[in-house]
């Protein structure tokens, strides 16, 4: 027998090659069991007696009496709501591949475990296997994965400028400029003047109204002001701050381009010419950009989400201790407080 | 040749065209008078020559731990409301729900940062509030920095988060947080610990103190900070990465409700600044041999002080009247625009030093005591723009120097310690509602202080640290109430130092501002003081801490002051730049508009001619500003208008100006005056000669509606000259301006109560008929029967009220920023 052929029938040899084979399939069922799609949408959800009842005691400790009918409606929906999500997200796979769902599978796994020490991805994988991915936590952080998701909505995050004028026309009273008046006025002071004050005005108005006068000019004959004569796009509020009401009323009433009678402040009097006028209105979208895209996308964060709870809700059905079950829920208080938490939390 | 004549007419051309441009080119460099480093539409308001903005400086709201524990629910984002003329609550709260009330649900998510939700009667809610406050018509802020404690920001989001959510296990809540065992709600982990349940059941009992003490002692106080016990997420956990992370929630939110709240139109109502305080406080004793300065290495134990000076077998001691409290180092640090650090550095990243604890090894090269390792790092990690925060600046505002025993203001120990201070410190905030810190006068010994103008005692507080002790009459001397703890003397140390060594470090531009603690900025005025106090529940919900000047958040409070910047428009660069070159001025709650300018080419007749403020600018420097002319004496303008007053409230006319100055002699002396400039007593003259206004006799206001009887001026206008000006010695002038007479805080408070000093306390109730209804002070006048006050007083009341502590009335006043004086020898070094 040549020296080869006494070697392919050693025992040894035999047990080397099974050993290669075994190790090669095992490694290929391993992958073809990765490999295999994620298990159907499990479809029923339930609340049983049990689940109601911490619910509703949760909540008497926390506000010092029972829940009430429509309070009741909304706890029962919220819970359902945050079995929904979580289910959807596993169904889309959404915790492969998540650090955070990783991390809470490896923290439970070193617990577990006999030996903690292996790498991650086994632990991870072992985890999985055992169920343990099963946990509130990670219930909790797939259902914010899949509210982010439905967050986002089948559209892109693009945001044209007709969608910030429309923002910008819904939001018109929060956004909304005052009322402005650019002004020239001539100060004369009663410290200065004492009873001369009120002549001494007339006759400064004499000159003003019988001439052309620059604002320059016109500033020449002011008694010292330290705001200087000419004051520019104020607000009636903030006329009032410098000079008080009444003289912020009288000269929000006067028409541009005249020189006014004069006008009482705690100072003395003013001599006063509007020379431009702005009125109320919002401002232009480009002053707003920033403002309007963030609220754009907000708003549009919320419709996204309350649009794809309510699709979510077509693929389920819902059973509630004793009650009948039935598709989806007409969950409307819930939808409203989803969105609502959503936005507290934004 | 033909060659050459065509060449000649296109050199002129272009000659032409380089004159016309350079010409032009001025104009250009002008257009923009400053930076902008934020994208926002400029303001329609925009004015070259500047105009005055009213604003908050120092405020804390709800995420300051001292507050939350007072019971203050507003958050910034309500701090922001009320400084916009809104209204707010504040408490005591009532639980106005019925048991069976159709409340919608509570959220189901548990929020990162405490929420304080309230509501305002009529509504119905937990947490109604039993008092209101806003702003009157028209008194609406410009602008805020809402500065609260940065130390504890997630300490407090800790201890005093309101918990919302019910939970069966921690799994239930989110990140960070973990089912309470005792109410089965989440809440931040920590929140059982025992000293936040301490802090907690302090609220109970209106009595806030131990719990902050025990959070402040390791963080603000201690030689070497550290975060409480409950911060830590194991036990090698040196930083206290649990409140860290907590802060970052709370530091986000802050930011976040600083840009709500910022008006990014060219309308420009509103401008917001995200900012922080850092509360470094020391626990120092003092030299026996030199009593201003602070010491403290083994406080009382025999052993010799190193930090005393060198020769001197000196004790440091804890013994001394005033003692008991801390020595204030905080600060005030605002960011510029919206690219601010991750975290603040407060006192536990970057210690001030110098507490209680075990041994005094503060790491080379920062000297014990001093901001100057914050200073530092703030300047490395903002300013300097690194490329994590490329757009950043910040600047720091030191506060209540009154009560830093002296030790907020030690010449620095080195030029880089000057000149950290210099770049970074351009504001003091020269008072507020513990105290007035520009001066101090006592008639007692005139002059001790340096200061001999009376008016220095205004608001003047008898205390030498926070939270120490009252120090009575007889105790009040320099060793107990450092003149360093003044701003005044202040200013000419820094001036004393740049003669000598070429940089200020304390070149020190002036803010008034509140430190209250009810989240309600701008609310500066005696009247609204008397209404509601400082500090939530500790305040006004009871009056004897309130009329307790024993207690150094009592009578020897006040209303708090503001701060009006000049600048071009409402926004944050035009503002941050006016606060950085100190083109600022303080009020002490009023709203008197002021412009202070210096130069030796003001026009001697500005305050007749028109244009006053276009003169001050083309000739000289504004308030804040450095000369450093030849050419003789500098020439000062001053203008100032009274405060308006709003609606059913007239403002207070004027008293007078004056001009303070200060100035450094060539022996390295340094001296003070002040002089008297426009107003008074004396009229100024009348235009034309012969019509004076009519006199106005009588006390200025009348004590019991507090309303004025008109005395005084409605403006004054003056410039002056300095009559003993020296070219060669460094010296500052500042402008106070004095509004006559008005009620204080505590005139109000007794007269709403029906208090009258004038007549006795109560009434005899006794068998007897000799006595019976006769008026009496104590039951021993009314022959075995009670002295019984009326219903509206209680016999505390009348006592302090009627004690004569504090004056009925006080005179409100701004002061500018100084105008600093170099010779020009001098100017070349100065950075």
């Amino acid at each position: 027998m040549s020296r080869l052929a006494r070697f392919a029938k050693s025992p040894l040899l035999h047990f080397l090659v099974l050993g290669v084979v075994l190790f090669a399939s095992s490694e290929v069922w391993q992958k073809a069991e990765t490999a295999a799609p994620p298990p159907g949408r499990d479809s029923r959800i339930v609340l049983s007696r049990t689940d109601v009842e911490l619910l509703e005691q949760g909540f008497r400790e926390r506000w010092g009496f029972p829940p009430n009918a429509a309070q009741r409606r909304a706890l029962l929906d919220q819970a359902v709501l945050d079995e929904m999500l979580y289910r959807e997200a596993r169904f889309l796979s959404l915790d492969l591949e998540d650090g955070s769902v990783q991390r809470r599978l490896v923290e439970k796994m070193r617990w577990v475990s006999d030996r903690p020490g292996r790498p991650e991805s086994e632990l991870v994988r072992e985890a999985n296997e055992l169920g343990l991915d099963d946990d509130v936590v990670i219930r909790r952080l797939l259902g914010e994965k899949m509210r982010l998701l439905l967050q986002r909505g089948p559209g892109g995050t693009r945001v044209d400028d007709a969608d910030l004028q429309e923002q910008l026309d819904r939001g018109r009273a929060e956004l909304e400029m005052p009322a402005r008046r650019s002004v020239t006025q001539v100060f004369l002071a009663t410290d200065v003047r004492g009873d001369h004050t009120l002549s001494d005005a007339r006759d400064v108005l004499a000159k003003l109204r019988s001439g052309s006068w620059t604002a320059d000019q016109a500033g020449e004959l002011s008694d010292p002001f330290p705001i200087g004569t000419e004051l520019r796009s104020y607000s009636e509020l903030r006329l009032q701050a410098r000079f008080g009401k009444p003289f912020a009323e009288q000269v929000f009433a006067l028409d541009r381009g005249v020189w006014s009678e004069p006008i009482a402040s705690p100072y003395g009097v003013h001599l006063v010419r509007v020379e431009d006028v702005q009125e109320a209105g919002v401002p232009p979208l480009e002053q707003l950009r920033p403002t309007l895209t963030r609220a754009v996308m907000r708003e549009r964060a919320k419709e996204n989400l309350s649009r794809g709870l309510s699709h979510l809700q077509t693929r389920y059905e819902v059973e509630i201790d004793g009650e009948d079950s039935a598709p989806g829920r007409r969950t409307r208080a819930g939808e409203r407080d989803e969105a609502g938490s959503i936005a507290a939390r934004g | 040749m033909g060659r050459g004549s065509r060449r000649v007419p296109r050199i002129s051309t272009f000659a032409a065209m380089l004159v016309v441009g350079s010409a032009l080119l001025p104009r250009f460099a002008a257009a923009e008078p400053f930076e902008r480093t934020e994208d926002r539409a400029p303001c329609d308001h925009f004015d070259e020559l500047r105009q005055p903005f009213f604003g908050e400086t120092h405020i804390h709201t709800a995420y300051s731990f001292d507050a939350a524990t007072m019971d203050t629910r507003n958050t910034t984002a309500d701090a922001y409301r009320y400084a916009k003329g809104n209204v707010v609550g504040l408490p005591p709260w009532a639980n106005t729900l019925e048991q069976y009330d159709r409340e919608p649900p509570p959220p189901q998510t548990s929020p990162l940062v405490a929420e304080y939700p309230y509501c305002l009667p009529p509504q119905r809610c937990e947490f109604t509030a039993s008092r209101l406050a806003q702003l009157p018509e028209g008194r609406a802020l410009d602008w805020a920095a809402i500065t609260d404690h940065s130390e504890q920001l997630g300490e407090s989001n800790i201890c005093m988060f309101p918990p919302v959510k019910d939970c069966t296990s921690d799994d239930d809540c989110p990140e960070g947080q973990e089912c309470g065992s005792t109410n089965a709600m989440c809440v931040p982990k920590g929140y059982s610990s025992p000293l936040c349940t301490l802090a907690r059941d302090e609220l109970t009992r209106l009595n806030a103190g131990a719990a902050g003490f025990f959070v402040s002692t390791p963080e603000n106080t201690s030689e070497n900070p550290s975060r409480v016990d409950y911060c830590k997420v194991d036990p090698n956990d040196d930083l206290g990465i649990r409140c860290l992370e907590q802060a970052e929630h709370v530091w986000q939110r802050i930011q976040d409700d600083a840009e709500e709240a910022y008006d990014r139109s060219s309308a420009c109502t509103f401008t917001s600044f995200i900012a922080y305080e850092y509360t470094a406080m020391m626990q120092t004793g003092r030299c026996e041999n030199a009593t201003d300065l602070p010491c403290w290495d083994q406080l009382d134990t025999g052993e010799v002080s190193v930090d005393c000076p060198a020769g001197g077998d000196a004790l440091c001691t804890t013994d001394f009247p005033g003692a008991g409290g801390s020595s204030n180092m905080h600060r005030n640090i605002i960011f510029r625009n919206d690219d601010v650090l991750p975290l603040p550095i407060s006192n536990i990243e970057a210690p001030v030093g110098c507490g209680s604890g075990e041994s005094c090894d503060r790491p080379e090269p920062y000297p014990i005591g001093s901001p100057e390792q914050m200073l530092t790092d703030l300047r490395a990690a903002c300013n300097d723009h690194p490329a994590d925060n490329p757009r950043c600046e910040a600047l720091s505002i030191p506060h209540n120097p009154n009560m830093s025993r002296g030790a907020m203001f030690l010449l620095p120990e080195s030029l880089d310690e000057a000149q950290v201070r210099n770049e970074m410190e351009p504001l003091v905030e020269i008072t507020q509602v513990k105290g007035s810190s520009e001066c101090r006068f006592q008639a007692s010994m005139p002059g001790a202080w340096g200061a001999t103008d009376e008016e220095c005692s205004f608001e003047s507080m008898n205390f030498s640290e926070l939270n120490g002790a009252w120090i009575a009459s007889e105790n009040r001397n320099t060793d107990n109430l450092p003149p360093n703890g003044y701003v005044r003397n202040t200013l000419k140390n820094g001036i004393a130092y740049e003669a000598e060594n070429g940089i200020n470090p304390f070149k020190l531009g002036f803010a008034g501002a509140l430190d209250t603690h009810n989240g309600t900025p701008g609310q500066s005025e005696e009247i609204d003081y008397a209404r509601h106090g400082a500090h939530g529940l500790q305040s006004f919900a009871v009056s004897y801490q309130a009329l307790n000047e024993k207690f150094f958040l009592g009578l020897e409070t006040n209303g708090g002051g503001m701060t009006a910047a000049w600048a071009e428009e409402n926004s944050r660069d035009s503002i941050f730049e006016a606060l950085k070159r100190r083109e600022t001025y303080a009020t002490s709650g009023t709203r008197p508009v002021v412009r202070f300018f210096g130069g030796t080419d003001l026009p001697p007749r500005m305050c007749t001619q028109g244009n006053f403020a276009a003169q001050g600018y083309e000739n000289g420097v504004p308030m804040g500003g450095t000369l450093s002319e030849d050419g003789g004496a500098p020439r000062f303008a001053v203008n100032a208008m009274m405060d308006p007053g709003w609606p059913n409230h007239p403002g207070t006319k004027l008293d007078k100006i004056q001009i303070v100055k200060g100035w450094v002699d060539a022996s390295g002396d340094t001296h003070e005056k002040v002089y008297d400039v426009a107003g008074g007593p004396q009229k100024t003259a009348i235009r034309g000669g012969s019509v004076r206004l009519p006199e106005v006799t009588g006390p200025p206001v009348n004590l019991d509606t507090c309303e004025p009887n008109g005395v005084g001026h409605a403006s004054l206008c003056t410039v002056w000259q300095d009559p003993d000006f020296d070219p060669d010695e460094n010296a500052f002038y500042y402008a106070r301006v004095l509004e006559q007479p008005s009620c204080r805080w505590n005139q109000y408070y007794c007269n709403a109560r029906g208090v009258d000093c004038g007549k006795k306390m109560g009434v005899c109730g006794s068998t007897d008929s000799a006595f019976n209804g006769r008026g009496c002070n104590a039951n021993a006048e009314c022959g075995g029967g009670v002295c019984e006050p009326p219903v509206s007083y209680t016999a505390y009341e009348y006592q302090q009220c009627c004690s004569g502590e504090v004056p009925s009335t006080v005179q409100q006043r701004a002061w500018t920023s100084p105008i600093w004086y170099e010779p020009s020898s001098d100017a070349e070094e100065d950075s």
